[in-house]
């Protein structure tokens, strides 16, 4: 049977989620730690753990990859 | 590509199509935050500002775990967690409903209760659907529905729980972050 989604079944899935945890968790510590400051840092934080959770997790580029 | 994979690429389109719509309704109340907060924001609590954040961060690992699991036909894994997903799902509710809303700020004052409680309850509405949906697909798995090879409603589970996930990374800072406090 074809693996619909061959690109979580990989052994690395588990660890790529891991890393990414570990990521998101540093970002939001230190946007924490820089709170009533200018936005743009906030705001650029924001986009690059948004860009993590689109890729690593709900995995958007399986929108274009053929399966 | 087999009938099962031609079925996963279409719902697939359809579902990022309706987060599409969904960006438009977070979207404009992130604006109406900006628009009528501006640099300011409420004085909230902001350990349970990164408390709740943190556990919502908690939840979206262990979804994808939970679907990496099921794509390697790892059931035991799969199904833990699954459970510990709505577990940490349902701590994020609690921390919004049971702490944030009863706090000194309410609905009825002024811009800033009506948008930080219009924000959070949109917000906590979708994280309640999205405890259904982990429900609903913790009972079909219970029936052994899902497969290594067929698992379609498990990784629409995870695309919407992570969605939620997404909304709360700009809500987060807009709520708690951004801005002078002050009591309204």
């Amino acid at each position: 049977m074809l693996r619909v989604d061959s690109a979580v079944s990989r052994p690395s899935a588990y660890w790529r989620g891991l890393l990414t945890i570990v990521a998101l968790g540093g970002l939001t510590g230190f946007e924490f730690r820089i709170s009533g400051g200018p936005i743009l840092p906030l705001l650029l934080i924001g986009i690059t753990k948004a860009a993590l959770i689109l890729h690593f997790f709900m995995h958007i580029t399986r929108l274009w990859k053929r399966e | 590509m087999t009938a099962v994979a031609g079925a996963t690429v279409r719902s697939r389109l359809g579902f990022w199509l309706f987060f599409l719509s969904e960006t438009f309704l977070f979207g404009a109340l992130l604006a109406v935050r900006f628009h009528l907060w501006g640099a300011t924001r409420p004085d909230l609590d902001q350990r349970l500002g990164l408390a709740v954040t943190s556990v919502l961060l908690a939840s979206s690992f262990f979804m994808n775990r939970a679907e990496a699991a099921i794509a390697r036909g790892d059931r035991a894994n799969f199904l833990g967690s699954l459970v510990l997903t709505g577990a940490l799902g349902m701590a994020f509710l609690v921390g919004v409903i049971g702490f944030e809303w009863r706090g000194e700020l309410r609905p009825e004052d002024g811009v800033y209760g009506s948008i930080l409680f219009a924000m959070t309850g949109l917000h906590a509405f979708h994280v309640l659907t999205g405890l259904v949906f982990v429900g609903a697909t913790l009972f079909r798995a219970a029936g052994r529905r899902f497969t290594p090879g067929d698992h379609w409603g498990v990784e629409a589970c995870a695309i919407y729980w992570h969605f939620v996930d997404l909304v709360w990374v700009f809500y987060y800072p807009a709520l708690y972050l951004i801005g002078t406090p002050v009591s309204p």
